[in-house]
């Protein structure tokens, strides 16, 4: 028996592990990686508390924000890829002018 | 049994959360978060999710840090891998972190669940997880998961076009 006040405050805990990590780092790629971290935190108090109710809407709707976060993700770090080429930096702070 | 297992894989998803935001080297970054999406995986199957858990697996563990391992080895900087500038915004993201967690923890602390839907879940896992989840997804859910298909696809098409080479 998964205690189930203990599987939120995990899935909270990673969230605001994931949000500070995404406010505080300045590369970009890292970033990426903590905002996949809040969407698995996410993912987590979904299927916690389809395990609390007893059906299976959580699982689904936790299927549904991996999708959603692997395309997140592919066009984040492609946009990421094409900034990199003209840049030749992976710092977010020195990607502040709109167009150049 | 399965709360002893469950807090020791919780702490290790939280110990591998905080090495991918704290450490110095963006590849030590990746990898430790493979360790934390493979121990939420593990968290699934203890939650009667055992279809969530594989594609977890695949889908996470398996393509996303791939993607963004290879992001991270065309870039290969080899300077300024660790910000040299202090900022304001780090302290401060940390305070507003730390009070925004209390809060959640003050409001999971003072909700009173009632543990009656592991009798469910197991009768709805009687013919298996991934069969329970398959008849609710083509039936109740469908609409969801053509759009899910379509974007998708076009989020293939946005990427391959974003990175692709410039025509000199």
């Amino acid at each position: 028996m998964v205690p189930v006040s203990g599987s939120l405050a995990l899935g909270a805990i990673l969230f605001i592990i994931g949000a500070i990590g995404a406010l505080s780092r300045r590369n970009a790629i890292i970033i990426l990686m903590s905002i996949e971290l809040m969407l698995n935190a996410v993912n987590l108090t979904f299927v916690t508390f389809s395990y609390q109710v007893g059906n299976l809407n959580g699982q689904i709707a936790a299927i549904f924000v991996m999708a959603v976060a692997a395309a997140e993700a592919s066009v984040g770090l492609a946009i990421f890829i094409a900034l990199y080429r003209k840049k030749r930096t992976a710092n977010v702070d020195e990607i502040s002018i709109l167009k150049w | 049994m399965e709360s002893f297992l469950f807090y020791i894989l919780a702490s290790i998803a939280v110990v591998s959360s905080l090495v991918v935001i704290l450490a110095k080297k963006i590849v030590h970054s990746a990898i430790w978060l493979i360790v934390t999406l493979l121990s939420l995986s593990a968290i699934y199957v203890l939650l009667y999710a055992e279809f969530l858990a594989a594609l977890q697996v695949l889908i996470y563990a398996g393509a996303v840090i791939v993607l963004i391992l290879f992001a991270v080895f065309i870039i290969n900087q080899e300077k300024d891998e660790y910000e040299m500038k202090w900022h304001l915004q780090t302290p401060l993201a940390y305070l507003l972190g730390g009070m925004i967690l209390l809060e959640l923890f003050f409001f999971i602390g003072k909700t009173v669940f009632e543990n009656n839907g592991v009798e469910k879940i197991s009768l709805l896992n009687k013919i298996g997880n991934t069969e329970a989840v398959a008849v609710e997804l083509f039936s109740k859910y469908i609409l969801p998961f053509e759009i899910v298909s379509v974007l998708l696809l076009a989020s293939m098409v946005g990427a391959v076009f974003i990175a692709r080479k410039e025509k000199e």
